[in-house]
């Protein structure tokens, strides 16, 4: 009964899906390296508020992550304060607010199938690629053109990249904020930042006793390893995961080997990563950064709230956590570094009933305004960069943070199928890193022929 | 005299319709989405007769999968009819402070799989975990830690499933230990047998029915084992402890790849299927009338 059980709960989600949407075209190539960020405009006035089509009352369906009634300040701040402002704004329209669990993506997919779909969603904008080819957003052409040109303008280049599909060109989404990573150092341990991979050896090992003081530490608990960690230090090489147009796995080559290696010889080498960080989740290896048992930690900027204000209020407050773009092989990370820039985005879903009240949600959500005070509250940064004048970016580090979203952040490679993509390169790569003598390549080329054997014969 | 008769099969009817509706039609769905293609992300179908299978078949993920499952199964089952013996042997003599021993045993089975797992993956961390700390002292314990060591996590696994299947184990058995007479005991030690004759000659042999219920649900608690993995290790490392109910859950709901979910999904039905219809036959005496 067990068994039945669990194949009706997979049953379950199959009788939602109903038959044949058309047939998707071959994906355009991703760009191969980022396009510097557009200068910044001037600041964004409000685009003028387009009264909705109709006057008659509108109630419209809204997906958001989590409990709607979450009590914490973001989710409130999201969900009933914002909410609330953009009512009063708009009183013929009123948002339902329906919470979703993490995997908010699947769910769009099979309910966009079933023509069940809210009116404005939250979306994982790294997922944008899968959602473009399976057809479940509205494109935003339509709607962008009626606005002023700065609207567009005034948007960094790695959330414009994140929210257009390659396959066609169009934008989909707009992020409602964006992260980027970067390397956090302890500066009383090491006052500069460290350039290159060997500087991250070299300040390890100064720092490590091998029992309870490491040097480096990283999350690397697959699958989302390889967007944070592994990813930046595989692109600083020119390195690629996919092949840019089909999604086919191409992960078995050079850089993606350097970058493997290095990580193993982190913790069996030169012994400066506890072995515990080859699965560590995603805050396990940030905690240990943040209680002062760590020099260096590959973390995004949204980490900055943590450290702050938490488990890092101590070490904050003393002055001695810094944030440097990711190190690169050839000691030039103003040139090389990249990181994994994505964050959540808002879309609408094709079929949505009051699509334009979803259209006036999103511009709400991205005005300037809106932005300075939901990123300072979220931990993400804002996605324009006219909102970056405002006084309350003016901490140094926050020039640091702008530095990793201009110059060094990307979205992931092309994947028809994200998850699985970096699942099992990032169980490849678990594996790889568990013992000192294991054959690296050969890991990552089964893996990659794995891959590519079910998808493309 | 008619009415009587239809009056059972009405008063079942609802149960029956939502067994029909929520168990029977999507296990057969799932037995026709085993032999379809599915596009993906597309929700597309189309039929691909036994190409899943042969795929599956052919992959690696599932062979390391299925070993994984061989392993933890054959461990657990063993050591949980063993230790449930034991415990019911134990709680069979009365001992004082019964009560207190048992809600103690019985609170891990009370527990949900979250929780269990949450305590089980804080009782091993490498850094503050109690269990791992103190056998750290010990030198047969892994220096750097037993659940990041591939053998060790699913020695973990073997435990905490054992923590978690043992009250019910042992009250199964002391169930059937309590139907035994005292009488056929006391017969044997008078003809001469020793305790440990009378248990192999005696007791276990009029064992057999509780025995047998306790190696079927523990064989398929074994083969289905999903959510604990996902909560303690999410298959790691690598993929190490990614038993057949993980990699379903991924490949079904993570990948997104319905049809092949529903292939291992059938798969797994077989297995069970196949274990039960060998402990039937191989106790098959306990049924005959």
């Amino acid at each position: 009964m067990g068994v039945l059980g669990l194949g009706a709960g997979v049953l379950a989600v199959a009788c939602a899906a109903p038959p044949t949407p058309t047939p998707v075209p071959p994906p355009k190539p991703a760009p191969a390296a980022p396009t510097p960020a557009p200068k910044a405009a001037a600041p964004t006035a409000a685009p003028a508020a387009k009264p909705p089509a109709a006057k008659e009352p509108v109630k419209a369906r809204m997906w958001v992550q989590g409990d709607p009634k979450d009590p914490g300040p973001v989710a409130q701040l999201r969900n009933v304060t914002f909410v609330n402002e953009f009512q009063q704004k708009f009183p013929n329209i009123k948002f339902e607010l329906e919470g979703v669990s993490e995997r908010i993506d699947l769910k769009l997919f099979v309910t966009a199938k079933a023509g069940d779909v809210p009116d404005i969603t939250m979306y994982s904008g790294q997922m944008q690629q899968n959602h473009a080819f399976a057809g479940t957003l509205t494109a935003l052409d339509d709607y962008t053109k009626a606005e002023p040109k700065q609207f567009i303008e005034d948007l960094f280049w790695i959330e414009t990249e994140t929210t257009k599909s390659t396959l066609d060109g169009k934008k989909y989404g707009f992020l409602y904020s964006v992260h980027a990573r970067g390397m956090w150092r302890r500066k009383d341990l090491i006052p500069d930042a460290p350039k290159s991979w060997d500087d991250i050896i070299k300040h390890g090992k100064a720092n490590a006793n091998g029992t309870d003081k490491w040097g480096f530490v990283f999350f690397g608990q697959k699958p989302w390893s390889i967007e944070v960690e592994y990813g930046p230090f595989v692109w600083s090489q020119d390195g690629k995961l996919s092949d840019g147009k089909e999604g086919r796995a191409v992960w078995a080559n050079d850089e993606v080997y350097n970058a493997v290696k290095l990580h193993r010889d982190f913790v069996h080498e030169h012994k400066i990563s506890p072995i515990s960080t080859i699965t560590a989740g995603f805050g396990d290896a940030w905690k240990l950064f943040l209680t002062g048992q760590v020099a260096m930690c590959v973390q995004g900027t949204y980490g900055l709230n943590q450290a702050k204000n938490t488990d890092g209020k101590a070490l904050w407050d003393a002055g001695k956590l810094e944030f440097d773009l990711i190190p690169t092989k050839d000691g030039n990370p103003e040139k090389s570094s990249r990181n994994f820039g994505n964050g959540w985005a808002w879309g609408i879903p094709k079929g949505a009933k009051y699509a334009d009240a979803g259209w006036e949600w999103i511009k709400f959500f991205s005005t300037r305004e809106t932005q300075v005070r939901w990123s300072l509250l979220e931990g993400g940064l804002p996605i324009r960069p006219s909102a970056w004048d405002d006084k309350a970016f003016e901490l140094p580090i926050y020039k640091k943070f702008r530095q990793a979203v201009e110059k060094g952040a990307r979205p992931m490679d092309l994947w028809r199928t994200y998850i699985e993509a970096i699942e099992t390169v990032g169980a490849a790569v678990e594996e790889a890193t568990l013992k000192p003598d294991t054959d690296i390549k050969k890991i990552l080329k089964d893996s990659q022929d794995a891959f590519n054997g079910k998808y493309f014969k | 005299m008619r009415q009587s008769r239809a009056l059972p099969y009405i008063l079942i009817s609802p149960s029956l319709a939502l067994i029909l509706a929520f168990v029977f039609y999507p296990t057969l769905y799932g037995f026709q989405l085993s032999f379809m293609r599915m596009i993906p992300l597309t929700g597309e179908f189309e039929f691909a007769g036994l190409e899943n299978y042969s795929a599956l078949l052919g992959a690696r993920e599932l062979w390391e999968s299925a070993r994984v499952t061989l392993f933890f199964g054959v461990q657990y089952v063993a050591v949980v009819i063993i230790l449930g013996f034991a415990l019911a042997l134990i709680m069979n003599r009365k001992p004082r402070a019964m009560g207190l021993y048992m809600t103690l045993i019985f609170v891990p089975w009370v527990l949900s799989d979250v929780v269990a797992s949450i305590i089980w993956r804080i009782l091993f961390n490498q850094q503050i975990g109690i269990i791992e700390l103190t056998m750290r002292n010990f030198p047969f314990w892994p220096k750097l830690g037993l659940i990041t060591t591939p053998q060790g996590a699913l020695w973990v696994m073997v435990l905490l499933g054992l923590w978690r299947g043992l009250p019910f184990a042992m009250l199964l058995l002391l169930a059937g230990l309590q139907t035994i007479s005292r009488e056929l005991i006391e017969a044997a030690r008078i003809d001469g047998a020793s305790s440990w004759r009378a248990f192999f000659s005696v007791t276990l042999p009029l064992m057999r029915s509780q025995a047998l219920v306790l190696l079927l649900l523990a064989s398929i608690g074994a083969v289905n084992a999903a959510a604990t993995f996902l909560a303690v290790t999410q298959g790691g490392p690598g993929r190490y402890t990614e038993v057949l109910g993980l990699f379903l859950y991924r490949t079904g709901f993570q990948f997104f790849r319905i049809d092949h979910g529903s292939t291992i999904a059938v798969m797994m039905f077989l297995i069970n299927l196949s274990l039960t219809l060998v402990y039937l036959r191989a106790f098959r005496s306990e049924y005959r009338l």
